[in-house]
């Protein structure tokens, strides 16, 4: 059966059935309104059956526009009957993922496709970040009284569409105008270099001509350190976890790391480092091979937008299971490496443990960016509410910053975020951190 | 390649004459009249088509097809033409067109009947003639003696004139021992019992003295003036009683068949003409069918019943429910946001007190190395821009109610910890704003704090 009656076409059965009767042991003249109902009801049956054959052979394709973060992701489906059948009531629904919100448009709406033409149907969503899956259409099939239906299918393909973080402009200015020259980096580590970088007692073998005279003067005998220089190679790893998704629509911790992470892989880009990405979660470790400028960041703003969110609602959270420190030993360079590692307060502990191997190497500094999940949505709500909020909460956030002391004596450089932190906090504090 | 656009395609074109068709025909059932005489519309050879479309070419003219239509202005001359009235005047028509002419100084008449229908209006307009109505002698040669000229014209089956007044006898039979008189003409116009020579048939023929002898009059009649030529006596001919045989295939000859075919198609288009039958037509049947003995009527039933419980097992039934959408989730973990914003039963306690107390302790040590239990606090706070008067109110109310709260102290008694706790945190706004930091504004703390 390709098609099925409804609830109102034993209602109609029975009212037939009822005139009829009634008009053959004359009761009541009914018996033509009887018949018409039957008849009309075979009509129906047979437009439902060839109706629902004509669905079945819809032509669907699909395109996409947009795919940049905060901007309208507008998906479009051009339906064509090829059939002489005209399509009168069509329910049709899109499937999309729960996580995203539709800014435009109806996720369902009865349709007319007229014999040999064509329809088309668009939505828009406020694009996010990820990889998502919008589509296929289902379609179901009605007669114009609703007393049969043919049954649910889809039509149309999935359309896979990829969006892109936006970059923080604020941030990545500010991190240009740290900048000394292309290719040439401020370490903040004592070196080799030219930028007087700070003085430290006379050690043993030092070289006598760093010793720091007018220090000498005042009775301290103390050497210059400068600012080692040198091509930066740059990770940026971020771990993934449900509570990742906390908070409204695009001001979750994950677009706020997205973010965070397409501006420094824009500023690494502009500067001609090397630079690689690893998302990490509780069941894996997927990482971009390293490379230098623009190769790198396109790799980096590519692997960012493959991130699924659904499956990110299935991460328990971040274990220390080693996995982590065996990848990132076996691809990382010979040289200093800078990892820059973002992950949720929950997570934090877990991931240092992880890292603690990388930050005890004297080749590689570490950097811990912590986000709060429970504070991302406080400016939605009232100033009264967000003041009871703080005070509920104060603990909490006092129990973060016990954490990042914890962090800390792991010989990782930690910072916690709040949520509306992005350029200038997040520069200052990795400034701070590395001197 | 560019995609030609058209706004009027031709299936929208033909859908939209569709409808418009059917709009027109389910107003109502779609009178087209066909006239067999004297009608100005009828084209055939007892038509005034000829004679209205010569008329009309030269005058000023009104087709007069309802008298409660006509309006003429002041200062009007007039011609009335009738031509073989078919209908009777009445009363209220008489009336109507004694109105109108009365209106126009110097109005005329031409009245060419034979049956005798016009009596009344001559009646009441004035004229002296009266017309006999009937015919009693056939094709007489009649003189016309008329101040356009003098004609000798053969008519059909005229009807002798009588006058009632002064009235000069114009139209006087010849060739007989006692000749009738058949056309008068007063002041009021000129009246002739004959209508049949102003049909088609004559003016088409080749006979050009009877077109003379007509639009003669008319010129003389008719100086600058609006012939109104009356055709609201005709009768219109229905043409169902063709399809019923009810018409002699004589009359169907003088009906000008693309009238005819006209008017029948739009007769059966419209749905009056075939679905009333077909419903009547269906009726019978299922009555025939229906209305039988007692044992057919549960033989039917039965069947029906058999054959409805087939199809029915056949048919396969679902409940029409409309297609799941999806549900968005626009908050992630917005319950346990809410959880912790209303922790404790959404109410603010003792415990809340002190969180704030510490919060902004800490706070305040961070920043200026004073705590709140400090005799300085006050001092710092003021130094920050925060009056001096309440700072000193401040840290006295956060200290005695800390002390209260950490059980310290029996004093100051408190009733409800929820309101005092929002007092303070009142308060302590004002105190942190001072400090640079803000509990109630979106980005005012973590910032710092973190």
């Amino acid at each position: 059966m390709i098609t099925s009656s409804t609830q109102r076409a034993l209602a109609l059965v029975l009212l037939a059935s009822l005139a009829i009767t009634a008009d053959l042991f004359g009761l009541a003249p009914a018996g033509r309104i009887g018949v018409t109902a039957v008849l009309v009801m075979i009509a129906l049956k047979l437009y439902a059956t060839v109706a629902q054959a004509s669905l079945e052979s819809l032509r669907v394709s699909s395109r996409h526009e947009g795919a940049l973060e905060g901007r309208p992701l507008r998906v479009s489906y051009e339906i064509c009957n090829p059939t002489y059948v005209p399509l009168a009531f069509v329910e049709l629904s899109l499937n999309y993922p729960e996580y995203l919100r539709l800014s435009e448009g109806s996720s369902a709406l009865i349709a007319g496709i007229p014999p040999k033409g064509c329809m088309t149907y668009s939505v828009s969503f406020a694009a996010r970040v990820g990889e998502h899956e919008i589509g296929p259409l289902r379609a179901l099939f009605r007669d114009p009284f609703g007393i049969f239906r043919g049954r649910e299918i889809t039509i149309g393909e999935k359309t896979v569409v990829r969006v892109k973080p936006r970059e923080s402009e604020k941030l990545r200015r500010f991190l240009l105008s740290l900048s000394r020259g292309a290719g040439m980096v401020r370490t903040g580590k004592a070196g080799e270099g030219l930028e007087f970088l700070a003085t430290r007692d006379y050690m043993p073998g030092d070289d006598l001509k760093r010793i720091f005279w007018r220090a000498l003067a005042k009775g301290r005998l103390a050497v210059k350190e400068f600012d080692r220089e040198s091509t930066q190679y740059n990770v940026l790893l971020l771990a993934v976890s449900r509570d990742m998704l906390a908070g409204p629509y695009l001001q979750t911790p994950f677009e706020h790391a997205a973010r965070i992470i397409a501006s420094l892989s824009r500023y690494f880009a502009d500067r001609g480092e090397h630079q690689s990405f690893y998302l990490v979660g509780s069941r894996r470790v997927e990482g971009t091979r390293m490379a230098r400028g623009r190769r790198g960041y396109e790799a980096v703003m590519r692997a960012i937008s493959r991130v699924k969110l659904s499956s990110m609602l299935e991460e328990e959270g971040f274990s220390a299971d080693g996995r982590l420190s065996r990848a990132l030993l076996g691809s990382l360079p010979r040289e200093r490496v800078n990892l820059i590692a973002i992950a949720t307060a929950n997570n934090a502990i877990q991931l240092a443990e992880e890292l603690k191997a990388l930050a005890s190497s004297s080749r590689c500094s570490v950097y811990l960016l912590l986000l709060l999940p429970q504070l991302y949505g406080i400016e939605s709500v009232s100033p009264m509410e967000r003041a009871v909020f703080r005070i509920k909460s104060f603990q909490e956030i006092m129990a973060v910053k016990g954490a990042i002391k914890e962090i800390k004596k792991r010989g990782i450089k930690a910072i916690a975020l709040a949520p509306s932190d992005m350029a200038r906090k997040i520069v200052r504090k990795l400034a701070m951190e590395r001197v | 390649m560019k995609q030609k656009v058209s706004l009027l395609s031709l299936p929208l074109l033909l859908s939209l004459l569709l409808i418009g068709v059917i709009g027109a025909l389910e107003r109502g059932p779609v009178a087209l009249p066909v006239y067999v005489g004297a009608h100005p519309t009828n084209e055939g050879p007892m038509g005034l088509s000829e004679l209205y479309q010569a008329i009309r070419r030269n005058y000023s003219t009104i087709l007069v097809s309802s008298w409660e239509a006509v309006r003429v202005e002041g200062n009007c001359k007039l011609l009335l033409l009738v031509i073989s009235p078919e209908v009777p005047y009445t009363e209220e028509e008489i009336e109507k067109i004694s109105s109108v002419m009365s209106r126009c100084v110097g109005s005329k008449i031409l009245v060419a009947d034979e049956t005798g229908n016009a009596n009344p209006l001559l009646s009441a307009i004035g004229s002296a003639a009266r017309i006999g109505g009937g015919a009693q002698r056939q094709y007489p040669l009649v003189s016309f003696e008329v101040p356009w000229g003098s004609y000798v014209l053969l008519l059909d089956r005229p009807s002798p004139l009588f006058a009632h007044g002064e009235a000069k006898a114009v139209g006087v039979e010849i060739g007989v021992p006692s000749p009738q008189v058949y056309s008068f003409m007063d002041e009021k116009g000129l009246v002739i019992g004959d209508g049949s020579i102003f049909l088609n048939q004559v003016l088409r023929s080749e006979a050009q003295l009877y077109a003379d002898f007509l639009f003669g009059a008319i010129r003389y009649l008719c100086q600058n003036c609006t012939v109104l030529l009356d055709a609201t006596r005709a009768e219109p001919f229905n043409p169902l009683s063709i399809i019923h045989g009810r018409v002699s295939i004589e009359v169907v000859q003088l009906i000008d068949p693309v009238s005819l075919v006209i008017s029948l198609l739009s007769f059966v288009l419209h749905p009056s003409a075939w679905l009333v039958p077909l419903g009547a037509i269906a009726n019978r049947l299922i009555a025939e069918f229906l209305l039988v003995n007692p044992i057919r009527e549960l033989l039917i039933t039965a069947t029906f019943v058999v054959l409805a419980l087939f199809l029915a097992s056949r048919e396969e039934s679902a409940a029409d429910r409309p297609l799941r959408e999806v549900s968005e989730v626009h908050w992630y973990g917005y319950v346990a946001f809410k959880k912790n914003l209303v922790k404790g039963g959404g109410s603010l306690g003792r415990e809340d007190f002190i969180s704030l107390y510490e919060l902004f302790n800490y706070l305040l040590s961070a920043s200026t190395g004073i705590a709140l239990n400090s005799p300085e606090a006050p001092l710092v706070l003021e130094a920050r821009g925060m009056d001096g008067r309440r700072a000193r109110e401040y840290v006295s109310f956060m200290n005695k109610f800390y002390k209260r709260a950490m059980g310290k102290s029996w004093w100051p008694p408190v009733v409800f910890w929820g309101s005092t706790t929002r007092k303070a945190l009142e308060m302590t706004e004002e105190a942190l704003k001072a400090l640079g930091y803000s509990i109630m504004e979106a980005r005012g703390l973590e910032e710092r704090v973190l």
